[in-house]
């Protein structure tokens, strides 16, 4: 059996590095990172603009390849998965949240939490009620048929929020969820992903550590490599150094 | 909801926008099927016009210019080109005849207080365009006063007279700014007419005419069996160098060989058709621009709708179909709005080149292809650059 699912882990990132070319300079934006993240829960990545963090984050959720190292996410190591395999990945083990909602314009709220179901091919009937369950759950059931232009930036999130669980995967990424909106909005947003990551691992990228001590387990990145933060009075699950 | 649904819906989602690109399309895509019809119809008739004339010969009274009529000052009803020469014609094989009298020219002695003051009267049916006989070859008569004859001057007693006639005989300089034609009056063979225009063709011996309607002419010269022309159909071009011989032989014929008398048309027919297909090529260029135009604004929102996607899970396969989808919706509307400008553009040709236009099977297919055409260089660009992206990288593109 595969060590991750021995170990309960459902991330674990082995000497991972991201390189991009700028000009004729080569800049090390993720280097040389060692972590293992535990199967539920929300872990928090911390660090100032540049640090590396949504880098990483992206890099867990298959949206980019690492430079050197290895990426194990459920069991799969995810720098080595063809393109169907990485399409699959995408649908069926993470669920994305993104800072600007990243919704689509001319979809309903319905619709958009039912897209990430059509993927995976769930039948129309069971991901309309399943997206219905979803968007009600989140306090979203008045705004089924509004296309986000008609929604508030927090209740675009929730739409996104719902639509990254749709097909529940083990693991949702969100990437400075909170970036767009006020402080009342972030907090229910803060809030709505606590309660999602009662059942599955949340890793929430931000800025902010007032946001981050809600958060099980907090990761400071910082120049692009991870550093010993302040963990009194957060549950620490496990830190690979 | 389906990628093709998706798709069909996705030109509404910026209904200005969409509105503004559909609108262009069909005004492009209409005018173009328009043109390329227009041009291969021009192409058609002159290819039409050239088989037709290698087969038909032209009769003209010996010495006469031009479309042949009244040589010199001889007199009315004397010359042998007339009624008779038909006779003349249908004893030679493989010639038909048909008669064409469409105008007379004559060329009298206009002053005979003048030694050589002679002009060329034409009649003409009032509504032909009138040309004038130059130096050379015809001459387009352009008014340059009063108007010229129309409808209401069938068998009427006015003219329009020539530049160098009305400087000559009216003492009136046109070319000055001279133009009032307030009872100015010509005599023809003692009838007084009324003069109502003055025309310019560029040379002085174009500008030395009378124009007059046939049934004025008729009238006052009285040509009686005489025919102005006539022209003979062989039945095949294997016989048009012989029947030609023939003819020639016939007392005072000129036969006029097709090439001659095809040069004009052929140049006015090959203008319109080189016209029709620059226009055409045109019409694409500016459609090319538009396109690029669209993608521009489009390009970036689409890729980074593109990452969305691979984000939360569609396949290369399911991005292609969606927008293979809006492709056709696009096309759709902008085939539905080139229809109608065909329509419109059509009648508006029609009227103005006398073609036969009309939004037949392959007009549509060329409408429906055209709009294929751009919209799928419009919206397939995205894709082919969005697709190779990982979804990050697109969601990130600028």
């Amino acid at each position: 059996m595969n060590k991750l699912l021995i170990d309960n882990l459902v991330v674990e990132l082995r000497s991972v590095s991201k390189s991009y070319r700028k000009g004729s300079e080569t800049v090390d934006a993720v280097a040389g990172i060692e972590l293992t993240i535990q199967e539920r829960g929300m872990v928090a990545i911390v660090g100032p603009s540049g640090s590396g963090k949504s880098t990483l984050l992206h890099m867990i959720g298959a949206m980019d390849r690492p430079t050197r190292g290895e990426v194990l996410v459920a069991g799969q190591a995810v720098n080595r998965l063809s393109s169907g395999e990485l399409t699959r990945f995408r649908r069926q083990t993470v669920g994305f949240v993104f800072q600007t909602f990243n919704l689509i314009p001319n979809l309903t709220a319905l619709e958009n939490v039912a897209l990430p179901m059509e993927f995976n091919g769930v039948s129309a009937s069971e991901r309309s009620v399943r997206a219905k369950t979803l968007l009600e759950r989140f306090q979203l059931g008045h705004r089924l048929k509004h296309r986000p232009r008609e929604l508030s930036g927090g209740e675009m999130q929730r739409v996104a929020i719902a639509r990254a669980v749709a097909n529940q995967p083990r693991l949702v990424l969100a990437d400075e969820p909170t970036g767009n909106l006020d402080s009342r909005s972030g907090q229910i947003i803060y809030e709505l992903l606590q309660e999602v990551s009662r059942e599955r691992t949340v890793i929430v990228v931000t800025h902010s550590e007032e946001l981050a001590r809600l958060a099980d387990r907090v990761i400071h990145i910082r120049d692009g490599h991870l550093v010993d933060g302040p963990n009194s009075g957060h549950k620490v699950v496990s830190v690979t150094p | 909801m389906s990628a093709v649904t998706r798709g069909l819906r996705n030109p509404f989602r910026t209904r200005v926008r969409t509105g503004v690109v559909v609108l262009l399309l069909a005004i492009i895509i209409g005018l173009f099927a328009v043109m390329v019809q227009g041009a291969f119809q021009t192409r058609g008739k002159l290819e039409s016009l050239q088989a037709n004339v290698r087969t038909m010969v032209e009769l003209r009274e010996a010495g006469a210019f031009g479309t042949g009529g009244f040589g010199g000052d001889r007199p009315v009803g004397a010359d042998a080109f007339s009624v008779g020469t038909l006779e003349q014609i249908r004893r030679i094989s493989n010639a038909e005849h048909i008669v064409k009298v469409e105008e007379y020219i004559h060329t009298p002695q206009v002053d005979p207080s003048r030694p050589n003051a002679y002009a060329m009267i034409i009649g003409l049916q009032p509504y032909a365009p009138m040309r004038a006989i130059g130096e050379v070859d015809y001459e387009n008569a352009e008014i340059i006063a009063g108007r010229g004859l129309g409808e209401q001057d069938v068998a009427q007693d006015v003219a329009v007279v020539g530049r160098v006639y009305a400087q000559e005989r009216l003492g009136l300089n046109a070319a000055s700014g001279e133009t009032s034609l307030q009872g100015r009056m010509i005599t023809l063979q003692s009838q007084p007419l009324r003069v109502v225009g003055i025309y310019a063709t560029g040379n002085d011996f174009g500008d030395n005419h009378v124009f007059v309607s046939l049934e004025t002419f008729r009238r006052i010269y009285n040509p009686g069996d005489k025919l102005s022309k006539i022209r003979v159909r062989v039945d095949s071009i294997a016989n048009v160098a012989a029947v030609a011989n023939d003819l020639q032989q016939l007392p005072g014929v000129d036969a006029v060989t097709a090439a001659e008398q095809v040069s004009t048309a052929k140049t006015t027919l090959g203008s319109m058709a080189a016209a029709t297909l620059y226009g055409s090529l045109l019409l694409f260029a500016i459609g090319g621009v538009l396109v690029v135009f669209i993608m521009i604004l489009a390009t970036r929102e689409r890729i980074n709708e593109i990452g969305t996607l691979k984000a939360i899970g569609a396949s290369n396969w399911e991005i292609v179909k969606q927008f293979l989808a809006e492709v056709l919706a696009v096309t759709a509307l902008a085939a539905a709005g080139a229809v109608g400008t065909a329509a419109l553009f059509g009648t508006v040709l029609r009227a103005a080149l006398d073609l036969e236009l009309s939004i037949d099977q392959n007009t549509l297919l060329l409408i429906l292809l055209g709009g294929f055409v751009f919209a799928a260089l419009g919206s397939l660009y995205p894709i082919f650059k969005g697709i190779r992206l990982s979804p990050i990288q697109a969601m990130k593109n600028t």
